[in-house]
């Protein structure tokens, strides 16, 4: 195998450094997917303690972060 | 119209709770003071900025991030940033909007939500309020008036802390009030 001459090279040209990006994108999706979902399961949990005018806003913004965090995961699969 | 995202609200529309008792209306909702979410505030918005500006101070510096990864990388790795960044936002939001303290017209209840899957619900009647007072230190809380209100009760739950409310006196004295109506009324009435 040959050996890139600096880092910039190496960042660049090898499949290693390309596999790297790709597992810390998708590790950062299933991480965030846990967190957007636990953030939602809160709100739920929030709002069954108390009643308020905006929980509805507030759980559709939840349900917006879950679906971003799959848009996110698409976007990984298809253009990585 | 826009939601009332008030800390301080006399007689509050659209508010129930699970455990509100025939009767029982809610006299007073407090929040912690809107100024206790400029930091975090402050916060989302530098780092909202920052992420634009990084494309300008990578190019100021001589980075250029294109020779390191490819521009579909460099994308996605924006977007998990922003991505992070609505979602803390939201985090911090809900954890004050649902940090609330309400008085009754029989009870004191705090919800406490400090942070990520923390809970906890005390409430404490009237009737147990031994003592009300009111603190506020500092020219911050003295600025904008808001400070702490301390219960001291004879229930299970010895002392409530309303942390960073708004007008800390006239909370104090609100409770006093309704505490003193409430010791007027003959037992086991709810009104």
């Amino acid at each position: 195998m040959e050996v890139p001459a600096n880092f910039s090279d190496f960042l660049n040209f090898s499949p290693a450094a390309n596999l790297v990006t790709k597992i810390i994108l998708i590790a950062f999706f299933f991480l965030y997917l846990f967190f957007a979902f636990l953030l939602t399961r809160e709100l739920t949990l929030m709002s069954s303690s108390i009643k308020t005018p905006l929980e509805r806003h507030l759980k559709m913004l939840s349900y917006l972060n879950v679906f971003l965090a799959f848009l996110f995961f698409l976007a990984a699969i298809f253009l990585i | 119209m826009l939601p009332n995202l008030s800390s301080f609200w006399f007689e509050p529309e659209g508010f129930s709770f699970p455990t509100e008792e025939q009767g029982e209306k809610i006299v007073l909702l407090l929040r912690a003071h809107p100024v206790t979410l400029l930091p975090a505030t402050f916060f989302v918005f530098v780092l909202f900025f920052l992420g634009f500006l990084s494309i300008v101070l990578f190019g100021i510096v001589g980075i250029n991030l294109s020779a390191f990864l490819p521009m579909r990388e460099i994308a996605l790795i924006y977007f998990a940033y922003y991505l992070s960044l609505f979602g803390y936002a939201i985090f911090r939001f809900s954890l004050w909007y649902f940090n609330i303290y309400l008085v009754t017209n029989e009870r004191i209840i705090d919800f406490d939500f400090y942070r990520f899957l923390y809970r906890e619900i005390s409430d404490t009647p009237l009737s147990k309020i031994q003592d009300v007072s009111s603190k506020t230190s500092g020219p911050i809380q003295t600025f904008f008036n808001f400070g702490y209100v301390y219960t001291q009760t004879a229930a299970e739950t010895p002392r409530f802390v309303f942390e960073n409310v708004p007008n800390p006196d006239r909370v104090a004295k609100e409770i006093s009030v309704q505490a003193r109506l409430e010791e007027a009324e003959p037992r086991g009435v709810v009104s």
